[in-house]
Formats: C-alpha cells, sequence, structure tokens
C-alpha cells in the first residue's frame, strides 16, 4: 500500500510537471538601433506577471574593474542582493542618487572587498538606479529592478530570448540607459515562441 | 558653362598679374572627431556650406545629435548621470580622446610689377589651432599663427562658446554666449571663410586708411570689422531661419583695451528657402550636391565704439561707427552675395578734429565648376567723403587637389588702371 501511495505521489508529479512544461512558451526578438554599439546595454523586460517571486538566494556580482563597472547593466528580480567587488588597485565606492534604491552609498573600499546591497524596493513594473563611483566621477553603470524573472539581456547584435514564460498575454518593454523606452503586446502560447522586433529611438 | 569659366577665369590670371596673403582656416581635427571628409561642411576649405555654417553656429556640434555621429570616443569626465547628483558633484563632460589638434601649412609664389623684386616663392607660414567640444553644448577654439611668412607670428582666435544657454527654459539654439578673443558675428563676409586670397574691402577699410588693404585680414593699423577682438558675444537663432548677435568688446580690434569705454555690436539675418541656420531643412536638394541649394539671406548691423585720441589736442576718444547691410544668394552651383556699408570715423587731422566718412560696396561671385574647381570674381568700390572714389576687382580660383589641400590663383587690381600687374600662386594644406 506504501509502495502504490508513493507511485501515485511521483505519477502525479511528473504529470504536474509535463502540464507545466508545456504550458510555457518563449519569447525572441531583436532589438535595432542605428548604432549597434549602444545595443549592449538593452534590457527586455515582461512588464507585469501575475503572482510572487522569490528573489534567488545567490547573490549578483557587480564587479569594479580597470576603473569600469561590470557589467554596465544589470538587470534583476526586486529583492535581489547584489555584491560589489573592487578588483582595482584603487580605492572604489559605490552610491546611487535614485530613490529606487533608497539613495544608499555604501562607503569606500578597497581591492578585495566586497559590500553589498539588496534592490528590495518594490516599483510600478520595473524602475533603475544609476551606480556611481564618487572616487571616479566618469564610473557608471545602471541596475534594473523588475517585478518578476522574465527578462534579458540583448547581446551584440540586438538578439535576445526569454524563456519558459507562462501562457498568456503580456506587454513586452524595452529599457535602454540613453535610447527611448519601447513597449508591444504580445502573446505568448503553448509552446510556442513568439518572434519580436523593437526599433528604438533616442 | 562650366569649361568656359574656367578659361575665363585662367585667362584673366594670365592676363593679369599684390601679393595679398589671407589666413583661412578649416579644421582637420573635426574631420578625425568625425571621421568624415571636409567637404562635409566646406566647400574648397574654408568657405562653408549651409551645413557647416550651421555647425559652426552651434558652438562646432552638429545640429543634431552630435555624440552619435562623433565616431571618436571622448574621454569621460564624468558620467552623465552625475547630473542628478548636481549641485552635491561637478556637472558632467568629456573631452576629446585624440587631441582636438591640427596644423595648416600656406606657401606660395607671387609676382607683382611694381616690386623691385617682382617674383619670389612665399615663405611659408604654419597655424596651429584647436577647436572641438567639451562635452554637450561648450565648444572651444584656439588658433596660434606660429610663423607668418617667416616671422614668428601670434595668438589668433582663443574663445569659449557655450551653446544652447538655458536650453531647458528658452530652447535650442536661442542663446549662445561666446567669450575670449575672437572676430564679432557681424562679419558676414569673412576671409576666413572665404575663397579669396584678398581680403574684403568691406571688413578692413576706413577712410582714415589709404586705399585699399592687402595683407593680414586682421593685419590693418586702422579699424576693421574682421578684426580681433576680446570681449562677450551672445547670438542665437528663433525658427530656425533668423539669426541674431550682439556683443560687447574692448573694440579697436586691439587685445590691449585703450579706453575706458566699449564698443558694441548688432547684427541680424533672415534666411529664405535652404537650409536653416540651425541645420534644418525643409526641402533638401536631391541632388547629393551639398553646396547647391535656393535661398537668399537679407541681413544688417550696426558697430558704434571708439578708441584712443593719441593727438594731444581734441577730446580723450575718436569715435567709430560702421552700419551696412548684407545679401547672399545660393542658386544650383552659383553663389552670389554682397553688401553696402557706411562708415563714421573721427580722426584728428593736424590736431584738428574731424569726421572721415564712407560709403563702400562689393560684390562677389563663386561658382562651382566642379566639386574641386570655384571660381570667384569680385568687384569693390569705395566713396570716401571728400575724395576720389576707388574700386578693385578681384579674380581667382581654388583647385582643390584633395580635400584637404588646395592651390589658389588669384589677382587682384584696379579695373580703371590698364598697367595691373600681380597675381598669387598659394598652395595650402591643413592636416
Amino acid at each position: 500500500m506504501k509502495h502504490s501511495q508513493t507511485l501515485f505521489v511521483v505519477i502525479m508529479s511528473l504529470l504536474i510537471m509535463m502540464g507545466s512544461i508545456a504550458q510555457a512558451g518563449s519569447i525572441k526578438g531583436k532589438v535595432t538601433y542605428k548604432k549597434k554599439k549602444y545595443l549592449k546595454t538593452t534590457v527586455v523586460y515582461i512588464d507585469s506577471v501575475a503572482g510572487e517571486f522569490s528573489p534567488p538566494k545567490e547573490h549578483l556580482l557587480m564587479n569594479q574593474e580597470n576603473l569600469v563597472f561590470s557589467p554596465k547593466v544589470l538587470p534583476l528580480l526586486v529583492g535581489t542582493t547584489v555584491d560589489f567587488y573592487n578588483s582595482d588597485e584603487v580605492a572604489h565606492n559605490v552610491f546611487t542618487p535614485d530613490k529606487s534604491a533608497d539613495k544608499f552609498n555604501l562607503g569606500t573600499w578597497p581591492k578585495g572587498e566586497i559590500r553589498s546591497y539588496t534592490f528590495d524596493k518594490k516599483c510600478e513594473n520595473t524602475c533603475d538606479a544609476v551606480m556611481l563611483c564618487n572616487v571616479h566621477p566618469e564610473m557608471e553603470a545602471f541596475v534594473v529592478i523588475l517585478q518578476n524573472p522574465y527578462f534579458a539581456t540583448v547581446d551584440k547584435d540586438g538578439n535576445f530570448e526569454i524563456e519558459d514564460l507562462p501562457e498568456g498575454k503580456y506587454t513586452l518593454s524595452v529599457w535602454h540607459p540613453k535610447l527611448k523606452s519601447e513597449s508591444q503586446e504580445v502573446s505568448v502560447v503553448d509552446e510556442g515562441m513568439t518572434e519580436v522586433t523593437f526599433s528604438l529611438k533616442k | 558653362m562650366g569649361k568656359l569659366l574656367t578659361i575665363i577665369f585662367i585667362g584673366a590670371l594670365l592676363l593679369s598679374s599684390t601679393i595679398l596673403y589671407t589666413n583661412t582656416k578649416a579644421i582637420p581635427a573635426f574631420a578625425r572627431k568625425y571621421e568624415t571628409s571636409c567637404v562635409t561642411c566646406h566647400i574648397g576649405f574654408p568657405k562653408l556650406n549651409s551645413f557647416g555654417e550651421a555647425y559652426r553656429l552651434n558652438g562646432y556640434q552638429y545640429p543634431e545629435d552630435d555624440a552619435d555621429q562623433t565616431k571618436d570616443e571622448p574621454v569621460s569626465l564624468g558620467s552623465e548621470s552625475y547630473k542628478r547628483v548636481f549641485p552635491k558633484a561637478v556637472w558632467p563632460n568629456d573631452i576629446s580622446g585624440k587631441p582636438p589638434i591640427a596644423l595648416r601649412v600656406e606657401s606660395g609664389f607671387e609676382y607683382d610689377r611694381t616690386e623691385e623684386i617682382k617674383t619670389s616663392f612665399i615663405a611659408p607660414s604654419l597655424t596651429l589651432f584647436s577647436a572641438g567640444t567639451m562635452g554637450e553644448n561648450i565648444g572651444f577654439y584656439a588658433g596660434a599663427h606660429l610663423f607668418e611668412e617667416g616671422e614668428i607670428g601670434s595668438l589668433g582666435r582663443a574663445f569659449i562658446q557655450l551653446s544652447n544657454f538655458l536650453e531647458p527654459k528658452l530652447g535650442k539654439n536661442t542663446l549662445n554666449i561666446r567669450l575670449g578673443q575672437f572676430i564679432p558675428n557681424i562679419v558676414s563676409f569673412s576671409n576666413h571663410r572665404g575663397l579669396a586670397v584678398t581680403p574684403y574691402a568691406y571688413n578692413t577699410y576706413s577712410a582714415t586708411s589709404e586705399g585699399f588693404s592687402g595683407g593680414h585680414a586682421h593685419g590693418s593699423t586702422s579699424f576693421g570689422l574682421e578684426a580681433l577682438q576680446v570681449g562677450l558675444e551672445l547670438s542665437g537663432i528663433i525658427k530656425s531661419k533668423f539669426r541674431w548677435g550682439a556683443g560687447l568688446v574692448n573694440g579697436a580690434g586691439s587685445a590691449t583695451e585703450t579706453n575706458s569705454a566699449k564698443d558694441g555690436y548688432f547684427k541680424a539675418d533672415y534666411k529664405f528657402g535652404g537650409m536653416g541656420y540651425d541645420g534644418s531643412e525643409s526641402n533638401p536638394d536631391q541632388s547629393g550636391r551639398n553646396w547647391v541649394e535656393k535661398s537668399i539671406a537679407i541681413g544688417g548691423f550696426s558697430y558704434f565704439g571708439s578708441t584712443k585720441n593719441n593727438d594731444l589736442a581734441g577730446p580723450n576718444d575718436l569715435k567709430i561707427a560702421r552700419y551696412g547691410i548684407n545679401i547672399n544668394l545660393y542658386w544650383n552651383n552659383s553663389n552670389l552675395f554682397g553688401g553696402w556699408i557706411n562708415g563714421n570715423d573721427e580722426a584728428m587731422d593736424l590736431s584738428v578734429l574731424e569726421e572721415k566718412k564712407y560709403d563702400l560696396a562689393f560684390t562677389e561671385l563663386n561658382q562651382v565648376v566642379y566639386p574641386w574647381l570655384i571660381g570667384l570674381i569680385r568687384y569693390e568700390r569705395a566713396e570716401p567723403e571728400n575724395a576720389l572714389a576707388i574700386e578693385r576687382t578681384v579674380l581667382g580660383f581654388t583647385a582643390l587637389y584633395r580635400a584637404n589641400m588646395k592651390f589658389v590663383f588669384e589677382t587682384a587690381f584696379d579695373p580703371s588702371d590698364v598697367n595691373f600687374g600681380n597675381m598669387v600662386i598659394k598652395l595650402d594644406f591643413a592636416i
């Protein structure tokens, strides 16, 4: 009897998993702009997806190396913690003037040290915060704080793919630090691939 | 028609013969910054096409989206986001990645039958100049004549232009501020942006001088519109087609102030047709020839100032006054322009204060025969009060050997004097 109960649970779990896989689709697309070099800092994301999403337990990393933040743009789910690591021989600081990250200032620290911040302030759909170093004013990076985990950073050619999206209708948007935001309505179908293109303007 | 014009210009040179020297400008540093050819902005450098003029007026920035057009990666002196931190941080800007420096070499050959040494090769002149932007809406220009015809030179223009000042409130192009040593914006026909070697009498002539001056456009001992001035100038563009400028300067073309009074000037122009002064273009020419447009611009100016009286008799200061009008017509491959000016200068003559008045008019045609071959013909006439009228005709052509290298063949003569006899062939290049 105990074996048959276990078998039942396993079978039901498999069916549920198969069901959930079968109900997911993906969005694939391309973002274009007259200057290709601008594309690498583009984030594509779903505005809003029903439900609550738990942030990852693992921290994301933003490195400070050769007087540059890396990555330049870091999209993340609200509640995610970012470790700011100093790889340089010189001291760095990280602060933001943006309310979306409570205008934090993590202070100044030397090579090899990490200071962390959790981006837990919820805003409507999305918001961003610029990361600056007051020791080196030319350094700049952006954290894009999102409501859900369905987002992607485009590659150097502007291509992107968002996978495992639940079936449904969504607003797909593009974020860029210098270019105008764009949005499109998209439908994600069961096991389907929705293709989208964005043409950005300044 | 084009070949005929070429033959006419060459023929005129062969028949005629004042070495005249100019100081023209074209800036390869811009070519490096945008990785574009000189001909993007020039019709046979240093003459500007309408786009080049819009670029100049906008403080050496592309009329639209300068950052997008810049190929040279600038060096950031503060990320753009630091604007949000202000006033708790310095307002961010950037500087050119490549040194914005260029060199210009001018030399040539002259023939003047009135001189003892009738023919000579001209000792080279070397000019070092730097121009560009220091981030958004801050333009600069600095030029030094290192050697002028073999002699040690002097500082030329050196200024900062704050473009689109208070743009969020006033709008783009409404207010620009220039500070430093510059040529006042009242000059519509500048030798720095013209094809001819011979200076414009419109800018250099004074009833206190004897005849038309040759030589350097800045070099006249008497007052001239194109003289370098030290001071402050405001300018702007309204609704694309109207431009204005007003300035307050030390005056009298002297870098060092000679009296307490300041000189002031005002200028306004309106352009019908063609590209707007802000670079906007409602009906661009479809031929791909970026010097072609159909437009007419009409303007006027006034200048009032004073200079120190060095005579023991008379007042402390001697008054200077100029006002005039200018017209500039573009029609296909032709550019016909001209102006009239009235001058009234006080001068001491044998310790007696006199007013030296004159009227002067001129017209010039520039004809693009080929994109590399441009002819010019100019007629100038001055009528000083209480003296005989004087005339000058200038004939010449510019041949671009390359986009940054040219030969100028030119002669200037009194049309009523058949014994004219001067000619200059000038080689000019910039790197």
